[in-house]
């Protein structure tokens, strides 16, 4: 509306463009490969005692794990958000990775091949 | 940025922002009402676990309802007298809609009158008559209710009718004294507290109500306060696409001042 907020905006740190600073995709990528890591394993975990629940008649586990994994998967989703606002992620991509994020192990394998694509395409900003 | 926000593409996401935000906190009100029906249940149970008293340790006739005596599990050996029965209506359980069938139980030790709601029925007209003999009782004690007001009499119904369990009212019907309380059946055992069950004769038992605040499971809590926070990660997720959209094409705002 007036020039003068326009010119603050060009002057703040945001990155304008297409390219994310260094120091940012770093971050983001490594809070998603934590949280990728930890999602697959959780899920994991989620799955054994469910069919202990279910299969072996003992509630306890999953009463303990269920909850727990909930606050997980909420901190791997904020990663995936984080992750792919910074690489311009389309909504698509970035709502399928939330969702691999409810299966066993897939997050892993999902991680492994996110990590190779940014390499190859940032791989300046990732050398240290 | 509301130019960018209005364009077709940000304005038909936001069509599904509110459909998701709506669907996520019905999701976490949903959580919410079974983290307080989760609460009530162990409530209960873990009053059932408590071990049944003798009645003379819980309450004595004409005395006033004990401080932290409702739900309270008592012991009460005595006979039914079959015609002091009557019904209570309205009465939910589980949804349906029926009656409570109260009957007169002569406690031996002390001579006076119990008011037990032996169960629930949908059937007026078919009620059975209590256990004879003696009866051991295991029950859950509560207050008297308030009064009611007197719901018509039931179509083919054998017994009178009343609108709430009123043991002000229920005195001058039953002869002898009356214990100031009433007890929800849990189970009624012929002899003493060691002798056979009996049935229930086609009557539900009345699960005894949970009394006060129960509060929330906290399990089911967080796991409202979790769809709640995934709405606000979607409202998020719209708001950063349009600023980014903003940002990489700016729309030209002032022109239209």
């Amino acid at each position: 509306m007036s020039g003068t907020r326009n010119e603050r905006k060009l002057m703040s740190d945001r990155p304008r463009t297409g390219t994310p600073s260094p120091e940012k995709l770093r971050r983001s990528l490594a809070f998603y490969k934590v949280m990728a890591l930890i999602a697959g394993t959780a899920v994991l975990i989620l799955a054994v005692v469910v069919i202990i629940r279910y299969g072996f008649g003992n509630p306890g586990p999953s009463k303990t794990w269920s909850p727990i994994h909930g606050w997980l998967y909420m901190l791997y989703a904020a990663s995936v958000i984080n992750l792919g606002f910074t690489l311009r992620w389309s909504l698509g991509r970035m709502v399928l990775t939330m969702l691999a994020g409810a299966l066993p192990v897939v997050p892993w394998f999902l991680e492994a091949r996110v990590v190779r694509e940014v390499k190859a395409e940032h791989a300046g900003s990732l050398e240290p | 940025m509301l130019r960018t926000a209005l364009k077709p593409r940000w304005l038909g996401l936001f069509a599904v922002l509110v459909l998701v935000v709506l669907a996520f906190t019905r999701l976490g009100l949903w959580q919410l009402s079974v983290a307080q029906n989760e609460a009530r249940r162990t409530a209960a149970a873990d009053a059932a676990q408590r071990p049944a008293v003798p009645i003379a340790d819980a309450v004595a006739p004409h005395a006033p309802f004990p401080a932290g005596g409702a739900g309270r599990r008592v012991l009460a050996t005595g006979t039914y007298a079959a015609d002091g029965q009557f019904l209570v209506a309205p009465r939910r359980l589980d949804g349906v809609q029926g009656y409570w069938v109260v009957a007169p139980l002569r406690v031996q030790a002390t001579g006076a009158t119990l008011a037990v709601v032996r169960g629930f029925t949908r059937d007026p007209a078919g009620v059975p008559d209590p256990p004879r003999g003696v009866v051991t009782l295991t029950g859950a004690l509560a207050p008297g209710e308030s009064p009611a007001e007197q719901p018509g009499q039931a179509v083919g119904a054998s017994l009178p009718v009343r609108g709430a369990l009123d043991l002000a009212e229920v005195v001058n019907q039953w002869p002898g004294d009356l214990y100031n309380a009433f007890a929800f059946a849990v189970s009624e055992r012929s002899g003493g507290p060691a002798g056979p069950e009996t049935a229930a004769d086609g009557l539900t038992r009345v699960p005894p109500p949970p009394i006060g605040e129960t509060g929330l499971s906290w399990r089911n809590a967080a796991y409202a306060l979790q769809w709640w926070i995934f709405a606000a990660f979607a409202a998020y997720m719209w708001f950063r696409m349009v600023r980014d959209d903003h940002e990489r094409h700016p729309q030209r705002e002032e022109t239209d001042v």
